[in-house]
């Protein structure tokens, strides 16, 4: 069964560079929560909506906008040096108790460190292929994606891969 | 303090190198510092940090550009707890 989860905007930037790796976002979650301040950082500098952003990817029925989010007091007290987006993710995660997708490793092991369970996409294609929603080539496929897109290095390769 | 150590030119690349910090979070605690000696207010912090971050993001995630430090043995720690919370 496919998961729902809260995903921050490092993700997406990031597969922006290889655009027909966003369909991975349908083969592994089920709906994807972002909060208010993740949109923001995604269409800044674009002046488009966060609807026509997520069109062009065709992932606007996938992803859902939640806001306004209510920090968490753990979370607030450790802005900075989190970022805005990411304590958002990190307090939606805890209230609707999903899983995070967080590609930067500082904040994903805070989260992690805070009972928040979050991984990088990476981590959602090893699980996905051993849940039967990916199959093996396609999982290969996205986890060679995202080293090559520099999101993690040799050492996080090698654990992904000895599980695929 | 900077300024009164023999290592006062020192460019953000040697001083990442020292404190093994990346220049963002160099940036970062910099920013903080303002505001913990009371020199901006929470919210100016909050902007510029946010500032900071959307610039980061943009540099890091749409640039391409690696990762600012290898995976330590803490890192894969915490990725090998992951997998076992998943049964993997």
């Amino acid at each position: 069964m496919k998961p729902k989860v809260v995903a921050d905007a490092s993700s997406f930037m990031c597969l922006e560079r290889e655009p027909e790796l966003f369909c991975f976002y349908h083969e592994l979650f089920e709906a994807v929560l972002i909060p208010g301040a993740v949109a923001e950082e995604l269409v800044e500098k674009d002046e488009i909506t966060i609807i026509q952003y997520f069109s062009k990817y065709h992932l606007h029925r996938l992803v859902r906008v939640v806001s306004p989010i209510d920090l968490v007091d753990f979370v607030r007290k450790r802005i900075p040096p989190l970022g805005r987006g990411e304590s958002e993710v990190i307090s939606l995660a805890i209230r609707e108790q999903l899983w995070a997708v967080i590609e930067d490793k500082r904040a994903r092991n805070f989260a992690n460190r805070n009972q928040v369970e979050a991984a990088n996409m990476a981590f959602f294609a090893v699980d996905g292929y051993h849940n039967g929603t990916l199959t093996r080539n396609r999982a290969i496929e996205m986890v060679l994606a995202m080293h090559r897109l520099k999101m993690f290095g040799d050492v996080f390769l090698a654990e992904f891969m000895k599980r695929l | 303090m900077l300024m009164n150590n023999p290592h006062h030119n020192l460019t953000v690349d040697e001083l990442s190198k020292i404190t093994k910090l990346s220049g963002e979070r160099l940036t970062e605690i910099l920013i903080s510092g303002l505001y913990t000696q009371g020199i901006l207010t929470r919210e100016a912090i909050m902007q510029l940090l946010q500032q900071t971050r959307r610039e980061f993001n943009e540099m890091l995630y749409r640039n391409s550009i690696p990762l600012s430090s290898p995976e330590t043995s803490e890192d894969v720690e915490e990725l090998q707890e992951l997998f076992r919370r998943k049964g993997l």
